[in-house]
């Protein structure tokens, strides 16, 4: 009868383990699929403000079109983190192009820089960070180009 | 069974005897009652194992229920990335028309790193109708890795140029410019990859990866114009004397 008993024991703790492995299956799978079919991170604006502390403008620029991807709802301040990852991304490749002297392709991307100059207000002081990083010195143009 | 008292026979379920009057014991009341229960009555020794196999029924039920339920919860969780890929999949081919004209204006404004950063994140590689963008994409992906590397070199100096990791640094940047110049080599099986608006494209994405190289990796512009005429070696040779340059 004891015995019994014991039995009855061990196939109750056994059926506890199945329920936990059987949780355990269940939320590897629904995570894997909340993060491979719908990636929506949110990232707060002192994610952003410490990017650009750290110089991380490459990070800044995968992030913003990751956030962009995620929602469509931008506020102001996030409008100006893009503004600033797509101003490296233009001064960046404006320095690439002057470099081969290729004059033309540096205009539109000056004009990219400018663009987003403009959107930028509370986080000016980095625009210059970022000509210090590329050592560039930029003049800008007065006539847009169509691009 | 006799009384004990007077000898007198006695009918089962009797308490006294019927001829002394004294009482039966408890011993010979039960024994006489156990000897004379119909079949059909429930006989409390023998149901005692079939108690026991009710008490085991449901446990082993669901034991039985659990390990099905793990075996489907192993597959959900291995098929798991299959499942979402079909789930992104579904959702690209619902904003198709959406995707193909963000990515046209990508192109359109040269902007190859932003075009290579929305085709990954939007998962535009499950698209079997952007196919033909393969080699594009392809092409940008690997103008990305570089420039993700070079512009890096401003601010974690010490990490790329350090005297044990500078080879591995032109290593890895040799092997993403390779792939750049070298995608006719890769794709060039199928016409569909190479039609002169995607070649023309292409070209552009060269000539931005070359100004790169020459305006972060110390590489002359010589140099940088010969690019798709040199072998893996040579490239590797040139990339890291530029960075030594640096």
């Amino acid at each position: 009868m004891r015995s019994k008993k014991a039995l009855q024991v061990i196939l109750w703790v056994l059926a506890a383990c199945l329920t936990a492995s059987f949780l355990l299956f269940l939320s590897v799978g629904i995570q894997d699929i909340y993060w491979y079919s719908s990636p929506n991170p949110s990232y707060d604006h002192s994610y952003y403000e410490y990017l650009l502390e750290e110089d991380d403008y490459i990070q800044l620029i995968y992030t913003t079109k990751k956030q962009e991807t995620a929602s469509d709802d931008a506020t102001p301040q996030y409008d100006e983190f893009s503004a600033l990852a797509e101003y490296y991304k233009a001064a960046s490749l404006y320095k690439a192009y002057i470099a081969t002297e290729d004059f033309e392709s540096a205009i539109m991307q000056l004009n990219i820089m400018k663009q987003n100059k403009d959107k930028i207000v509370e986080y000016q002081a980095y625009i210059e960070r970022i000509h210090q990083l590329l050592q560039i010195d930029v003049t800008y143009p007065d006539i847009y180009f169509p691009y | 069974m006799k009384c004990e008292y007077c000898g007198s026979e006695l009918l089962p379920g009797n308490g006294y005897c019927p001829f002394c009057g004294l009482p039966v014991s408890d011993a010979e009341l039960i024994s006489t009652e156990s000897a004379y229960q119909p079949s059909s009555a429930p006989k409390p020794v023998s149901s005692a194992p079939a108690r026991t196999k009710s008490e085991l029924k449901v446990p082993l039920i669901t034991l039985c229920i659990l390990i099905v339920l793990n075996i489907a919860g192993a597959a959900f969780a291995a098929y798991s990335w299959d499942i979402s890929y079909s789930i992104r999949e579904w959702q690209t081919n619902k904003n198709l028309a959406v995707h193909m004209e963000q990515l046209q204006s990508y192109l359109n404004n040269r902007d190859y790193i932003g075009y290579h950063l929305y085709y990954y994140e939007h998962s535009l590689y499950t698209c079997s109708d952007l196919d033909d963008y393969y080699a594009v994409s392809h092409t940008c992906t690997n103008l990305y890795n570089v420039y993700d590397i070079v512009t890096d070199f401003s601010s974690n100096r010490e990490y790329y140029f350090a005297e044990e990791r500078l080879s591995h640094t032109a290593e890895l940047i040799t092997n993403y410019v390779n792939a750049v110049f070298s995608v006719k080599q890769n794709f060039g099986y199928d016409d569909v990859y190479f039609t002169p608006d995607k070649t023309a494209i292409m070209e552009d994405v060269r000539s931005q990866l070359c100004g790169i190289l020459v305006a972060y990796c110390g590489l002359t512009r010589e140099e940088a114009s010969q690019l798709p005429d040199f072998s893996h070696d040579k490239l590797y040779e040139i990339i890291e004397r530029g960075l030594q340059r640096l």
